[in-house]
């Protein structure tokens, strides 16, 4: 037992956060960053060997397979460098809390990836769902109505996950997730779908539960907005969907893949639209970590091995390239003190190494060649070509839809990302931001390390990602030639990049001539007064019948699923409110009720 | 092998091919223009004078600014479409699936316009980041569109995104421009390269006469040339993709083969001048609404009839 990696990677994160609570600050962060460093050695160990398991009691409580060893290398992988950006400039009242909470979140993260049981599964699940909410309350009153939100929506889907795994027990009679196959025959077994389902999406952050993220990523601490729905949320949550999609959880006929699908992309361009015309830059981030989910779910949800491979490869780039970007953004909020984009301007010059990595997050997010967030919407737009060349016409129609909004989805960021770095970075500075200073070596550096992993999960997509981490979860055999539709041949591209760019910079050094000045407008250099920020960019597509409705029945959050789940409760709340007159009689007709009732009751059952 | 691909990029059918042909066809646009608006026109080699007197210009950089963005964007741009024209050229030239497929493509296409956002909007001038707004904007409003445009000859070869599947599939079955959806997606594709190479009607985002060139506002000499040089090199592979896409590329075994070949591209670069010549500059939320309302369906209509066989 102790000497079972399956079961250290779960309980030193534990005990760590048990010691943090008497230990100084300092120590904390010393003995956090062991700890997780040491989790992160067990997980690329975990990595190498095969499949694992660790057992209590003669019941397999642990077991991996590839899948969950990838999952459990990027859980860490992650983890770790959000620590090395947290171990400075996190808010002096919030410190002490917040490296108590951060361990648990790797060890209770590891536990869910790591559970073959399904107990073990719902305590682990259950346990990183009230991490969020543990983690949103430190922001103080700010946070408390958002983490509530997500409290509440997630101790929903926590609930459905667990009348869903309930079902799966009855109707299978094993508690093993790993030997689990439930076809869809009644009606009680498509409610145990059902619920599955939405207990991942509402983990992952897909339509029609997504509405915590967004509040979440605006209130609550930077760090931990990076490392729990940004990165570990959507690992697990997509972690579930996909053993539910292919490690055959379930057996389903193709049109819940075609309905799946179509829920992906409506997650896709709803989320892009809101994130289009937001003015707080967290939030504009919170509704691109919902939409990148719809890429995850359409690719996955296309079953065929380009799509899952694209759609898991689509998980593990959000995960970097979102966190990447809440961190970048995180930096610049500490030294602006704002988190509003009307605010800001010209930090390109300040900020120099916070900067670089926002623009690789943003180019990578919008999915610009060569970064690695091409290549895995690249491989989800192959994965849906691929499954309507085999469908009827109508079906045929259907995914050319989806095709099209994903790609169109592709645009959209890239649009509200031009808008993030514009109105951050580039245009120009205002005059009370000049004494802002790059933030400190830690942040920056761990905020670049992921900038790093984009680039190279990008430049090497082949020999790294995919040879590494995605084709050992196909069936042994596949290789990336065969599934594919399209190819690409990264040597040449790569080569012609190369030498393209040298000629340019040759040709630049030959002819320069540089002279410095100030830029003008109508012979004036121009004035902080009237400049422009590119918040307002797409006004024009705000404006535009239909979307002008769209966006005010949006604001009057008539999509948010919140908003009608705490209307129903309260008209129950409502209802029973009523019958508490406070007149004694009014309560000794109830009881009389109640005795008739269940008096009837016993007598039927005779 | 080396030498073969270095060949390919630098000089034919990448840098040196492009960046001359783009030319030859900027004086054409030059001159067809002309002779529209019933003036002379200037002489075959005033491209590259122009080119070349660009190149001593001394450069402006902007003080307190990321200046080496404003430096490294039109560089990137120029890359971006040099390695794109190597690429569809290689597939136009030869008939081969080259380097990538046709969703690469198309993506590598983009770089170009993120390079003119980032690169004119770093220098913090009000024209620069209204022309930088307008042309992400271009590139929402006509996205829809292309993409179905695409869907069409991809969808009657067999969901293929190889351009030598594509062309060999035209080959055997006649070009996709002769059915009806061919046709409505080559009329569309042809109004969203319009958009795409920001000429008239949709010159929104670099409107001389109304910002200023917008995002190249700041540029001057070598790096100005760089730009210049990337749009004329879009002249020839966007008409280009549009030949192999509908119109079976190019064939080289012949010379009428080859006549034939040149006077597709050739009807493709001049239809484009002529539309460029006739229509005056739109609004960009008039542009949107066009691409949105009445181009996007009308390429869904081609779609469909595309996967219905027609």
């Amino acid at each position: 037992m102790w000497n079972n990696y399956l079961f250290l990677i779960v309980v030193i994160p534990i005990i760590v956060s048990i010691i943090n609570l008497v230990f100084p600050k300092l120590w904390k962060k010393i003995l956090t960053f062991i700890g997780v460093a040491i989790t992160l050695f067990l997980s690329i160990k975990i990595f190498a060997a095969e499949a694992l398991e660790f057992s209590l009691l003669d019941v397999t409580l642990f077991q991996t397979n590839s899948l969950a060893n990838f999952i459990l290398l990027f859980i860490n992988v992650l983890s770790f460098i959000i620590l090395i950006y947290s171990l400075k400039n996190v808010k002096e009242d919030i410190e002490n809390k917040f490296f108590l909470l951060f361990p648990l979140a790797v060890s209770f993260s590891n536990g869910v990836a790591l559970s073959g049981n399904m107990v073990a599964f719902m305590v682990f699940w259950g346990l990183t769902g009230m991490l969020v909410y543990l983690f949103g309350l430190l922001s103080g009153s700010k946070g408390a109505e958002s983490s509530r939100k997500a409290f509440i929506i997630i101790g929903t889907s926590d609930v459905l996950l667990i009348v869903g795994l309930v079902i799966m027990f009855l109707s299978s009679q094993t508690s093993d997730m790993y030997s689990m196959n439930v076809p869809l025959s009644s009606l009680l077994n498509v409610i145990a779908f059902i619920c599955m389902i939405l207990s991942a999406f509402t983990k992952a952050g897909a339509f029609p539960m997504h509405t915590w993220v967004p509040d979440f990523a605006k209130d609550a601490p930077v760090e931990s907005v990076a490392l729990l729905p940004a990165a570990m949320d959507k690992l697990l949550g997509i972690y579930l969907f996909a053993r539910i999609m292919i490690d055959g959880l379930f057996i389903f006929p193709y049109l819940v893949n075609i309905i799946i699908m179509v829920i992906g992309v409506f997650t896709i361009i709803m989320a892009v639209m809101m994130a289009l015309i937001q003015h707080n830059g967290r939030k504009l981030l919170g509704y691109h970590a919902v939409s990148q989910v719809g890429y995850m779910v359409l690719g996955i949800g296309t079953g065929n091995p380009i799509g899952i491979i694209g759609g898991l490869f689509h998980m593990l780039n959000n995960a970097i390239y979102k966190s990447n970007l809440f961190l970048s953004f995180g930096s610049v909020e500490k030294k602006t003190g704002t988190a509003d984009l009307d605010e800001m301007g010209g930090l390109a010059r300040k900020m120099p190494m916070t900067f670089i990595a926002a623009l690789v997050g943003a180019l990578a997010i919008s999915g610009i060649p060569p970064l690695n967030g091409f290549f895995s919407k690249w491989m989800v737009y192959q994965s849906v070509l691929e499954a309507a060349a085999s469908q009827t016409h109508i079906w045929q129609i259907v995914l050319n839809v989806c095709l099209v909004l994903a790609v169109f989805g592709s645009a959209l960021t890239l649009a509200s990302f031009i808008k993030f770095i514009h109105s951050i970075y580039l245009s120009k500075l205002p005059a009370k931001y000049n004494d802002v200073t790059e933030v400190s070596f830690a942040n920056w550096f761990g905020n670049n390390l992921l900038a790093l992993m984009c680039v190279i999960f990008g430049l090497a997509v082949y020999a790294i990602p995919v040879k590494l981490f995605l084709l050992p979860i196909l069936p042994a055999g596949s290789t990336i030639k065969n599934i594919m539709l399209g190819f690409y041949e990264p040597g040449i591209i790569l080569f012609f990049f190369a030498i393209s760019i040298i000629v340019g910079v040759i040709i630049y050094y030959i002819f320069k001539k540089i002279r410095f000045d100030d830029e003008y407008v109508g012979t004036m250099p121009t004035t902080e007064a009237n400049r422009i920020t590119g918040v307002e960019f797409y006004d024009d597509v705000k404006n535009m019948r239909p979307f002008k409705s769209i966006y005010k029945w949006a604001n009057k959050k008539y999509f948010d699923i919140y908003k009608y789940g705490t209307d129903v409760s309260l008209w129950f709340g409502d209802i029973f409110h009523k019958l508490h007159t406070g007149l004694l009689h009014t309560y000794a007709i109830w009881t009389l009720a109640g005795l008739v009732i269940v008096t009837l009751i016993l007598i039927s059952a005779l | 092998m080396f030498l073969e691909y270095l060949f390919y990029v630098l000089v034919f059918p990448g840098f040196l091919f492009a960046s001359v042909l783009g030319l030859i066809v900027g004086w054409v646009e030059r001159k067809v223009s002309a002779k529209v608006q019933f003036r002379v026109g200037p002489p075959f080699f005033q491209n590259f004078y122009d080119v070349f007197k660009l190149m001593g210009k001394e450069i402006v950089l902007i003080k307190n600014s990321p200046y080496f963005l404003f430096i490294i964007a039109p560089i990137i741009a120029f890359a971006s479409v040099t390695i794109t024209a190597t690429l569809v050229g290689m597939s136009f030239f030869y008939q081969v699936g080259f380097g990538a497929d046709l969703l690469f493509i198309i993506y590598l296409t983009v770089i170009y316009s993120v390079s003119l956002i980032i690169g004119g909007s770093s220098t913090g001038n009000i024209y620069s980041s209204i022309g930088a707004g307008r042309e992400m904007k271009m590139v929402l409003s006509d996205e829809v569109a292309f993409i179905l445009v695409l869907l069409v000859p991809i969808i009657k070869a067999g969901y293929t995104i190889n351009l030598a599947q594509i062309i060999n599939f035209q080959a055997n079955n006649g070009m996709i421009i002769g059915s009806a959806s061919g046709i409505i997606a080559f009329i569309i594709g042809i109004i969203c390269v319009q958009a795409k190479m920001g000429m008239q009607p949709f010159d929104i985002a670099e409107a001389e006469t109304e910002i200023v060139e917008g995002p190249l506002m700041e540029y001057s000499g070598p790096l100005l040339a760089f730009w210049k040089l990337s749009h004329y090199i879009m002249y020839v592979f966007f008409p280009m993709l549009l030949v192999i896409l509908f119109w079976g590329g190019a064939n080289l075994n012949s010379v009428g083969n080859v006549i034939a070949s040149i006077a597709k591209y050739l009807l493709v670069v001049v239809l484009l001048i002529l539309i460029k010549n006739t229509n005056p500059r739109v609004r960009i939320d008039t542009a949107l609404k066009f691409f949105w309302k009445y181009a996007s369906p009308l390429a869904f209509i081609a779609v469909i009839l595309a996967i219905l066989g027609a």
